[in-house]
């Protein structure tokens, strides 16, 4: 039996819980679009934690394909994210979210 | 191989996408002559989207599709030619004309993908390919520090509702371990993980379509983005969003009726109230349209949460309605941006005297918003009303009913600005090219006809009422 | 007789109108069209006669119904029965006149006359409407060109006045839209079908939750109490032929809608609000006659009254008897008529005198006699002198009401009297002070009505001689219609 197995998964559940709301406050608290987006990567993969728990659970592959399909995404949405960002900071001059007020909030 | 007429939509879309790649690495061609072929591949598209629509399964039921799907999509596919004849002004002056298109038919095709999937793994990867060229999109004026701004703010928030939308979907996921919706419907038990993942999914589900309290998005993007693209957001993005709602959330959750009705209850409310009084106090014109799109949207979910063949019947035809009376305002309001280059409510003081037939428009388009008859947003807000009011909370019928007047408030502030204030330096007289004339009277005789004559409520009702007969949940 | 006309010819017009190359031929064709309806409502009137003579006795003649939304069962159903073929003659008279007296409208003229006939088109279908889904749609149809005809033409705060009734009115029309949801869902019918709603009985919970929603949304067309301020503000910054159209028509939208669709359907809950209706009725008919003795502007002045007259219509309908109700319509027909020609008037004498202020005018019955002449008319109308028809009207209200001994009722029914007391006195105070004494400056010669002015007068007060002098055609018309109201109040309320 693997090591991992042993474990049950409400920890697991707990984990990927407890990255997923580290990551949601950093969304909503940092102001460096950077980290923002190193944010969203966090909460996506305590997702991705999650699915691989659960498929190991369920013994169904669906949950770890899931997984692939989140990483290839989440780099998808980052390279975008990224690109806009580079545009901004040399509009701006500035990668600070906060200073980024021509439109409000 | 004769499967492959269930993927039409989809396929025609790629094809248009592929076309446009090669029409870009080919020959320079001018702007205009780009257009004129883009919108007549876009016409082809429309129109043979009506022509052999079946109902059946794809790719082991991860796909599936029927009549209903398929107005939809037409209904999508017809927007999109809406906004490319209406903002052609704004197209051909941009030096990135096919990437627009590119990136504007990837997110068509993303929607088309989300409106078709059974399947969550689908379901997730069609909702990122219909959001993150939207980002690239919103950034589309490439040389305003706004757009730049949009585009940002979008794809923060996108990204950010799109990891609650997977912590819903994973834990969806783990209390009934498959992705799949047709299973999944049998499995799901109303216990408290899967009303938490139900939360965190429509909290997903709310940040697409703007609805209060995940709407802080919507008004600085709409306002930063080209109209072209605002009212893309507005319209096309909003309805996929509204149909995937009505036939996945609809079937998937049914054993959860209630507390998706006590969601969708409060939705309704907080985006109507929020979405009209901060509506009240805006001064330009797209910031404007954005939050009254946002109190558009609770109107949509007081229908949805009647939970019946009428709610989701009413949903869909008030899309239709929606996109004929937001893109005409869309289009007066984007014609108006690129050729004179002012977009405040105040500037439209004194419009009817220079430009009568775009005050009509924007009159009649505004009214249709409010809800005022004879045009079709009034038989699209009574139906929908009429759907909400079955489940008998009058409360929030009569919440829906004030708002309506608060509405009307705000879309008379337009009407009086353009005829009755008087203005020195009134909006000059803009000359329309033949595209722009044919998307707004288009849209004109949308508004006038698709409500009075009972044709397109009768094919949509019937088309849900079958949809909801063949597929299996 | 196909009631569609009534719908065709206006929405034609309307459109046609659009089409005109210059103001002249907008004109002709409006006129025309206004005939056209005029005739037709005429040629109504005689052959409903006729088939009530040949003793065909159902409540509504010339009935025809089509499924317009068969998944939510709405229906498109017309039909008329003495209630409505008179508040049609009522319209037409009042389109007609309203064409005529805006005859010399130069500023936008098109548009100015594509909305009334818009106005008149929501109006004619809502008075042979049978369905409440189509009575909603074309209550709310008409409430947008009252809107832009104030905001466009009109005078003095006109966009805050247009502002203001639009506002209202869709408020109104919001009650109106939830109470008439709830009736569909909770009366078990599942119908918007007039006929249908009067034949099953809906449960008393049911009438008691949404009665004063529809009584509320329609009565703030007609002006009930604490909802009238739209009524002064509006009538007085529209111009002359929309404060006709408001007044002649519009309010009276509202108690046509209170007794046909409120009072009829849920009677049980209309004997139990009976009271309260005779309270605010009575309040605003004693509040718009002494409100109307501080106005010093003409129009403030037909509009107050305005309101205090619209209270007897409320107030016949509060009585619940049949003769109370028969007065109500009559009132109805009668203050349309009486004061869309005060309104007219008013609007020649502001276009010669360039003022609606009192103090500043005199003598003007040596200047202009047949404006002049008019003008009494409708004053004496208006104070309810025999002859005219308000003074039938209101004798007949005041007749139901008093039969009512209960003596709340009889307290109403007095200080509804007496109010015509107030009436005199302030219609004879502004008569004396326009017509008689010394003519006063004025910036150009005042010249006499012309030939269009002359002829929108005289339709008018036809109407109103020939109600005052011979009210029984109009008695026997409205008898019937009040009847069955009648019958469903007595048969269902114990």
């Amino acid at each position: 039996m693997n090591i991992l197995q042993t474990i049950p998964l409400n920890h697991y559940i707990m984990l990927s819980a407890l990255l997923f709301s580290i990551g949601a406050m950093g969304v909503l608290l940092r102001r460096n679009a950077i980290i923002l987006l190193m944010c969203v990567e966090l909460m996506l993969n305590a997702v991705n934690l999650l699915f691989a728990a659960f498929s190991v659970h369920h013994a169904d592959g669906g949950g770890q394909v899931m997984v692939i399909f989140i990483m290839t995404v989440a780099a998808a949405e980052v390279a975008v994210g990224l690109a806009i960002i580079v545009m901004m900071f040399r509009k701006a001059g500035t990668t600070d979210i906060n200073l980024f007020d021509t439109l409000k909030w | 191989m004769t499967d492959l007429i269930l993927l039409k939509h989809e396929l025609l879309l790629t094809a248009l996408l592929l076309i446009f790649i090669l029409m870009k690495l080919g020959k320079d061609i001018s702007n205009s002559s780009f257009l004129k072929m883009s919108n007549a591949l876009l016409l082809i598209n429309f129109i043979i989207g009506f022509f052999g629509n079946q109902h059946g399964q794809m790719f082991a039921s991860m796909f599936q599709t029927n009549e209903l799907m398929a107005l939809q999509k037409n209904m999508l596919n017809g927007g999109l030619l809406l906004i490319s004849l209406s903002s052609s002004r704004w197209l051909n002056n941009h030096i990135h004309l096919p990437e627009f298109f590119m990136l504007i038919v990837a997110t068509l095709l993303g929607m088309f993908f989300m409106i078709s999937s059974n399947n969550l793994l689908v379901f997730y990867l069609a909702l990122e390919l219909a959001t993150i060229p939207l980002a690239a999109l919103c950034s589309f004026d490439l040389d305003k520090r706004q757009s730049s701004e949009a585009g940002m703010k979008m794809i923060m928030s996108s990204a950010f509702a799109s990891g609650i939308l997977l912590m819903g979907i994973s834990l969806v996921y783990g209390v009934t371990g498959t992705l799949a919706f047709t299973e999944m419907s049998s499995l799901i038990a109303s216990d408290h993980l899967t009303v938490f993942a139900l939360i965190l999914l429509f909290a997903g589900f709310a940040f697409k379509l703007s609805v209060v309290p995940f709407h802080l998005w919507t008004a600085d993007v709409y306002e930063g983005s080209p109209v072209a693209v605002t009212s893309y957001l507005s319209v096309i993005s909003k309805g996929a969003m509204v149909f995937v709602f009505t036939s996945v959330l609809y079937q998937v959750f049914k054993p959860m009726q209630e507390v998706m009705y006590q969601l969708i209850y409060i939705g309704a409310v907080l985006s109507m109230t929020i979405g009209n009084l901060f509506a009240m106090r805006q001064q330009n014109i797209k910031r404007f349209l954005a939050f009254s799109s946002i109190a558009q949207v609770g109107f949509i979910l007081t229908g949805i949460s009647g939970f019946s063949h009428t709610g989701a019947a009413s949903a869909t035809f008030f899309i239709l309605v929606y996109v004929f009376s937001n893109m005409a305002a869309f289009a007066v309001a984007g014609i108006v941006s690129s050729a004179i280059g002012r977009e405040t409510i105040d500037d439209y003081k004194g419009f009817y005297r220079t430009n009568p037939f775009l005050s009509w428009v924007l009159a009649i388009a505004l009214f249709s918003l409010a809800g005022i008859p004879p045009t079709a947003g009034f038989f699209g807000k009574f139906f929908l009303l009429s759907a909400g009011a079955a489940k008998g909370n009058y409360v929030l019928i009569t919440i829906a009913a004030l708002n309506m007047i608060i509405s009307l408030y705000y879309y008379l502030r337009i009407v009086r600005a353009m005829f009755m204030d008087k203005n020195e330096t009134p909006i000059g007289s803009v000359n329309l090219s033949f595209n722009e004339r044919a998307a707004i009277i288009i849209c004109i005789a949308g508004i006038l006809i698709s409500g009075i004559w009972n044709g397109p409520f009768h094919t949509i009702h019937h088309s849900v009422t079958e949809a909801f007969s063949i597929t299996p949940f | 007789m196909n009631l569609t006309l009534l719908l065709i010819i206006p929405l034609l017009t309307a459109v046609g109108v659009l089409f005109c190359r210059n103001a002249q031929q907008v004109r002709w064709l409006s006129l025309a069209g206004a005939a056209v309806q005029f005739i037709l409502v005429m040629a109504l009137l005689f052959a409903f006669y006729a088939a009530r003579s040949n003793g065909n006795t159902d409540a509504f003649l010339f009935s025809e119904r089509c499924m317009w939304f068969a998944p939510l069962n709405i229906q498109f159903i017309t039909g008329a029965d003495g209630i409505s073929v008179s508040m049609l003659l009522l319209t037409a008279a009042v389109v007609l006149a309203g064409v005529l007296v805006s005859w010399k409208e130069e500023t936008m003229a098109k548009e100015f006359f594509f909305l009334l006939h818009l106005l008149a088109f929501g109006a004619y279908g809502f008075f042979i409407s049978l369905d409440v889904f189509t009575l909603f749609f074309f209550l709310e149809i008409a409430v947008i060109p009252k809107y832009l005809l104030i905001g466009i033409w009109g005078s003095g705060r006109k966009e805050y006045s247009a502002n203001k009734l639009a506002l209202m009115l869709m408020g109104g029309s919001a009650l109106v839209l939830i109470g008439m949801l709830g009736m569909y869902y909770q009366s078990g019918a599942n119908t918007f079908d007039l006929i249908r709603l009067s034949e099953v009985h809906i449960p008393y919970a049911t009438q008691l939750q949404f009665f004063p929603l529809l009584f509320l949304g329609f009565g703030v067309f007609t002006a009930i109490f604490p909802f009238h301020t739209w009524v002064p503000d509006g009538h007085s910054a529209a111009p002359t032929a929309g404060s006709m159209f408001l007044a002649g028509i519009s309010m009276k939208l509202g108690g046509y809608g209170c007794l046909r669709v409120a009072t009829y359907l849920m009677p049980d809950a209309a004997a139990y609000y009976a009271p309260y209706i005779i309270g605010l009725a009575t309040i605003a008919i004693i509040y718009g006659a002494f409100a109307t003795l501080m106005q010093t502007d003409l129009k403030y002045i037909n509009a107050y009254s305005s309101v205090s007259h619209c209270g007897f219509v409320l107030l016949g309908i509060g009585m619940l008897n049949q003769t109370a109700i028969t007065g109500a319509v009559m009132q109805m027909v009668s203050h349309g008529l009486m004061t869309a020609l005060f309104f007219a008037v008013i609007g020649m004498i502001y276009q010669r005198t360039h003022t609606r202020m009192v103090r500043q005018m005199g003598g003007l019955l040596k200047a202009m006699p047949f404006i002049m002449t008019v003008f009494f008319i409708a004053g004496l109308t208006s104070l309810g002198l025999p002859g005219f028809s308000g003074f039938v009207a209101e004798m007949t209200v005041l007749m139901g009401a008093w039969q009512n001994p209960k003596t709340m009722y009889r307290i109403a029914t007095i200080l509804a009297c007496a109010s015509i007391v107030v009436t005199a006195v302030y219609i004879l105070r502004a008569t004396g002070q326009v017509a008689m004494g010394p003519l006063k400056q004025h910036d150009e010669p005042l010249n006499d009505a012309r030939w269009y002015e002359k002829l929108a007068a005289f339709i008018l007060i036809a109407g109103i001689v020939a109600i005052g002098v011979a009210p029984f055609w109009l008695n026997d018309l409205i008898t019937p219609g009040a009847k069955i109201i009648m019958q469903k109040i007595v048969s269902l309320s114990r």
